[in-house]
């Protein structure tokens, strides 16, 4: 028999962290502050590698959600595609530090307003460029993207 | 400072755009497929369907297609069900279904689908008939 493997996640956590990241940002931006672009990075990194560690989502977790200010919206999803498109928002403020460190300003943030908008238009959209290149790399069967979008996942 | 403010200003009105274009797409896309799905509304699901697109400007549909479907609801009467949708009336059904041009005769059966862009006179539509009809089969009055 098989078993329930219904998998979920809460799309009120990933808009909480998607608001920071733009927040975050976005004020760094503005001030020209580059070590909030290193924050965020530093953020988005520790939360891929680590669920726990991630930032935002605790802040969620332990303040929005307890006090109301944000209401769950758990539904049926895979968690790897947000992971990996966190990852890649990672990866691309991580090198938005690196160039703004070494003094390459346009380049810097440039790399740090394409997050502000992928993130953008994941909150406010709901498309999640990070989940569509996921699952792009898992219908061209490369490894370690095994997770197939819901429809098409074989039940057995 | 003040640039920054503006370049912050113009990338946020491109996205709000670019928001708001996705969200009236999916409205849009939603509303003709509700659209689309009504067409079968009230059909028996054990008989072959004949979805037929035509318009008043469609000379071809007058002249040919129209008649052929006569025929064929005359020819296989009780056998098969056939739907007639002015496609410049309703553009969301059309849309829903992929119309760009009539005639266009969309065939849905248990043994598949058969989608005619082109006129198809009733000997060739009855021929399709039988092919979507799969084991069922095409019953004849």
């Amino acid at each position: 028999m098989a078993e329930d493997t219904v998998r979920r996640v809460d799309h009120s956590a990933l808009r909480t962290n998607q608001a920071f990241i733009i927040g975050g940002l976005l004020l760094g931006f503005l001030l020209d502050i580059w070590p909030l672009v290193a924050f965020v990075s530093a953020v988005l990194i520790a939360g891929t590698l680590l669920p726990q560690a991630a930032l935002f989502k605790r802040i969620y977790q332990h303040v929005l959600k307890p006090s109301g200010i944000v209401k769950p919206d758990v539904i049926e999803d895979n968690p790897e595609p947000h992971r990996f498109a966190q990852g890649l928002g990672g990866a691309f403020t991580l090198a938005a530090t690196v160039a703004l460190i070494a003094g390459l300003s346009v380049v810097g943030w440039v790399l740090a307003w394409v997050v502000i908008v992928l993130a953008a238009l994941n909150l406010f959209a709901g498309f999640c460029a990070g989940c569509f290149v996921y699952y792009q790399l898992n219908r061209l069967g490369v490894p370690g993207f095994s997770a197939a979008p819901l429809g098409e996942q074989s039940h057995g | 400072m003040v640039e920054r403010i503006a370049i912050t200003v113009i990338v946020a009105a491109a996205v709000a755009g670019v928001v708001l274009a996705c969200t009236l797409m999916q409205k849009r896309r939603a509303a003709a497929q509700a659209a689309g799905s009504r067409l079968l509304d009230g059909l028996r699901s054990d008989l072959p369907v004949i979805i037929y697109f035509w318009s008043e400007m469609c000379v071809p549909c007058k002249a040919v297609q129209t008649p052929a479907l006569d025929r064929i609801e005359q020819d296989l009467a009780g056998c098969v069900q056939v739907v007639r949708v002015d496609a410049a009336v309703h553009t969301d059904e059309a849309k829903a279904w992929g119309v760009l041009t009539t005639p266009t005769t969309i065939l849905l059966g248990p043994g598949g689908q058969q989608i005619n862009n082109r006129v198809v006179r009733a000997d060739e539509l009855k021929t399709q008939l039988a092919t979507i009809s799969g084991e069922i089969g095409l019953c004849r009055s």
